[in-house]
């Protein structure tokens, strides 16, 4: 071979080595194509006046969709929640709303719950609910090895259906447990389906009787929903096709908002509120949520073993000017572990103490500390959020006896730390999932949840006082019981309430029908985009 | 390249478990429950002792089976499919305009060298060196999507001629750093090329200045430039997950990154076993490139 050839010959060699790298690759083009046909006829044709998609970007992609699946979070459960419906809902006010149970019956004893179910209800592949999917399911949300929501259903001990009725028996009385059916992993799926594939393939496309169904998913890109024909109230949803479209970044976000790419932006940063206010194309709603965010130390080291350093925090802290410089006028300081939106379960005696260094450094010093109190507060890294929040917290504390010390860490490696109860300060969020304290409340105080929002305090009697507000059956007795423990868990001063505030939805001005309830739950089906 | 290919199996299945952070809990999210984490580190085959574990990634590379993202609970091989095939084409497109623009203009700022021309093209690409990728992408948005309404403000499409409007900025920005570094090699080279003795001879033979362009002062300035090239293809292939995230491309420098993050093994030790098997490919183009340029090298 000549010299020539031989370099021609190697070189087309070399080039066949990395064709076949990216032919792995190859057939995929068109993966986001979509190939189902078009779900519905629901919307008559010719009325043209609205849109028939409506493009929602978020930040992140959800991994599952099926609400029992490992990992459930707020990107996951927004999709979910257009697909499954359950016996009751939580309404946009936070109240208790029938779904596919018309109404209710419990029993004296508070054991037995007795639902009369909607009819005709149908799954979005055709089939008709039988009774045994209600039993499958309400297990399932028991039952499921992976799920981090099973002890929301744990309190059921048998499910029993017919046509016409589902009867749960709980195991002891639960006055939370018609809140906790509201809970999005509380839902209807069809049985039959989900054994005709593998558990992993159904997490990924399961089906339900809500108002949309699995269309398209392009991991990593897209994912939309499309009309579910058989859904039972004519005219909804009102758009056909809802589409999530994953941008990470919140600026592109923001531009792709202001170029007409996406419609919607859940969750939109507070800093660019005002871009998004001053733009007569789009608009910024603000709905009540149950998020706080909460300042947790580890009570099982120095120097936050001691309650009195604990307490000289609420001093040291000038909560009014975290949530002022972090969420604006849409964020407000707290002082109980419950969320104000939570209504009469948030106790309102407890109120936010003003900054004042020298009460802190008093308090200190009459507990013996004479120097600075050292700590570390760690905090994920890549976030300009909470390294805001760490720096706001470093500059108050520091002036009120404690010397802090920011400690960045890679968000694995931080979630390591705090739930193995190495480190010493965190600052940790909650969302409720329904309308109760007991979640929060739970994750608080019942050391097995995590080991007490990962503060290691496991004060016993306040866990037994829980336990016996889960049992209660008098409203009036399990608010006063829960108006207790939050006064408790504020003298423990281990999970220290920093600021509420409140979700933040960008959309275009041409998209209207937006409501979100405190838990993070819209109603996709209610949007409308007019052309 | 196997013993190479070898080490990198160790080391990176090696690196990846060292540092803190338990998969489990990272899937199950801020509100995991003991129990929960548990169930899933067994259904993770993550509580198997570390040695079972190598050599079950041995055998997934020597089977082609590279098992299931944690994360995303689908076939590695199926989301590399989906992913690679992006980021090549990123990465091919930043190369050719990179080529594009500092060919040409290396080559006119080193003949003129000194010259209001070549200071000019110096002056813009110590500028382009300077700009953060990331700025210059939402720049890049602001003029070419929301004022010019020309192409997307980043976002993936369906079809084949939408992805590919998709990939014009994000292909800007990501050659503009290649494009100006490989405009200073370029233009340096042809300084000191244009120099040397064998040029004035070529010349002084009469061979046209087109046949002395072509043939003795790009030929020679191509050398170093493709050395260059090459590292550049490399860095551009390992590091778009800046470019990926600012224009939200589903490519495999976010896969990469989200990976690692989420500790998510079995997808991170594949990525960065093609990473490796690519940069080996790349240097062995390189390699055969060179026998072209230079015929005193021989393969």
């Amino acid at each position: 071979m000549n010299p020539i050839a031989r370099k021609l010959t190697a070189l087309s060699l070399a080039a066949v080595m990395g064709l076949g790298l990216a032919a792995c690759g190859g057939g995929n083009d068109d993966a986001g194509n979509t190939s189902t046909p078009d779900a519905t006829g629901s919307a008559p044709a010719g009325e043209t006046t609205y849109a028939d998609q409506i493009v929602v970007g978020v930040t992140q992609e959800p991994k599952y969709i099926e609400p029992n699946a490992p990992g459930m979070g707020p990107s996951e459960v927004q999709v979910s929640q257009q697909i499954f419906e359950g016996l009751v809902r939580t309404g946009d006010d936070g109240t208790i709303e029938p779904q596919l149970a018309t109404d209710w019956t419990i029993s004296e004893d508070g054991l037995t719950y007795t639902f009369n179910l909607v009819q005709g209800v149908k799954f979005s592949n055709g089939e008709d609910v039988e009774p045994s999917d209600w039993v499958w399911s309400l297990y399932r949300a028991r039952d499921y090895e992976t799920s981090n929501y099973r002890y929301i259903a744990d309190s059921i001990d048998t499910v029993e259906a017919t046509a016409e009725q589902v009867v749960i028996t709980l195991k002891e009385p639960n006055a939370a447990f018609l809140a906790e059916l509201g809970c999005f992993n509380m839902v209807l799926g069809d049985q039959s389906y989900a054994e005709s594939m593998s558990d992993e393939e159904y997490l990924k496309k399961p089906i339900g009787t809500g108002p949309y169904m699995l269309k398209d998913w392009t991991q990593g890109s897209s994912l939309t929903l499309g009309a579910n024909p058989y859904y039972r109230t004519e005219g909804l949803p009102k758009t056909k096709e809802i589409k999530y479209v994953l941008v990470s970044d919140d600026n592109t976000r923001m531009m792709q908002l202001q170029s007409g790419q996406i419609d919607v932006a859940p969750t939109f940063p507070f800093s660019l509120a005002q871009g998004v206010e001053a733009d007569d194309s789009l608009a910024l709603d603000i709905f009540p949520s149950t998020q706080i965010y909460y300042l947790t130390v580890n009570t099982t080291q120095a120097p936050f073993d001691d309650v009195k350093v604990r307490q000289a925090l609420y001093y040291a802290l000038n909560k009014a000017e975290l949530a002022n410089a972090i969420a604006g006028e849409y964020g407000a300081p707290v002082a109980a572990i419950v969320s104000e939106t939570q209504g009469e379960w948030f106790n309102g005696d407890l109120q936010v103490t003003d900054y004042d260094p020298d009460t802190a450094k008093q308090m200190l010093a009459d507990a013996g500390y004479t120097e600075p109190v050292e700590f570390k507060l760690s905090i994920r890294t890549g976030s300009t959020f909470y390294e805001q929040i760490a720096t706001l917290i470093k500059s108050q504390v520091d002036q009120a006896g404690f010397s802090c010390e920011i400690e960045l860490l890679e968000s694995a490696t931080l979630s390591d730390k705090y739930s193995s109860l190495n480190h010493q300060a965190t600052v940790l969020q909650w969302v409720d999932d329904y309308q109760d304290p007991s979640g929060v409340v739970g994750w608080t105080v019942d050391y097995d949840q995590a080991q007490c929002f990962y503060t290691g305090l496991n004060d016993e009697e306040l866990d037994a006082l829980y336990m016996q507000a889960q049992a209660e059956m008098d409203h009036d007795k399990r608010v006063e019981m829960y108006q207790e423990i939050q006064q408790r868990v504020y003298d423990n001063a281990n999970v220290i309430p920093l600021y509420r505030n409140d979700f933040a939805f960008a959309r275009s001005a041409k998209v209207e029908g937006l409501e979100v309830n405190p838990f993070y739950v819209y109603q996709a089906m209610n949007w409308t985009k007019a052309n | 390249m196997i013993p190479v290919l070898f080490v990198v199996t160790i080391l990176v299945f090696s690196i990846i478990r060292f540092i803190p952070g338990e998969p489990a809990r990272l899937i199950l999210g801020e509100k995991a429950t003991e129990q929960a984490v548990a169930a899933l580190t067994e259904k993770l085959g993550l509580n198997e002792p570390l040695l079972t574990q190598y050599f079950l990634f041995l055998k997934q590379i020597f089977t082609l089976d590279f098992g299931n993202s944690f994360t995303y609970q689908m076939p590695v091989s199926e989301l590399l499919a989906s992913r690679f095939p992006v980021t090549l084409a990123l990465t091919l497109m930043s190369t050719v305009i990179s080529l594009v623009i500092s060919l040409p203009l290396g080559y006119f700022a080193g003949v003129h060298k000194d010259k209001l021309g070549d200071q000019v093209v110096r002056t813009t690409s110590l500028v382009a060196i300077s700009m953060p990728s990331f700025w210059v992408g939402l720049l890049l948005m602001i003029v070419f999507a929301l004022k010019l309404k020309w192409l997307p403000a980043g976002g993936w499409a369906d079809t084949l001629p939408e992805q590919f409007r998709c990939l014009i900025l994000p292909a800007i920005t990501q050659s503009l750093m290649t494009s100006a570094l490989l405009l200073r090699n370029t233009r340096n080279s042809v300084v000191d090329i244009t120099r040397m003795d064998y040029v004035d001879f070529a010349r002084s033979k009469g061979i046209s200045a087109g046949e002395v362009r072509s043939r003795h002062v790009m030929r020679n300035a191509m050398i170093s430039t493709v050395t260059l090239l090459s590292m550049r293809m490399a860095a551009m292939l390992g590091g778009s997950v800046i470019i990926e995230t600012v224009f939200s491309i589903p490519g495999i420098g976010k896969l990469a990154s989200e990976a690692i993050f989420g500790r998510d093994y079995a997808v991170v030790q594949f990525v960065v076993l093609l990473f490796a098997v690519l940069v080996l490919v790349i240097n062995l183009i390189t390699d055969i490139l060179y026998s072209f340029l230079d015929p005193r090298v021989n393969l």
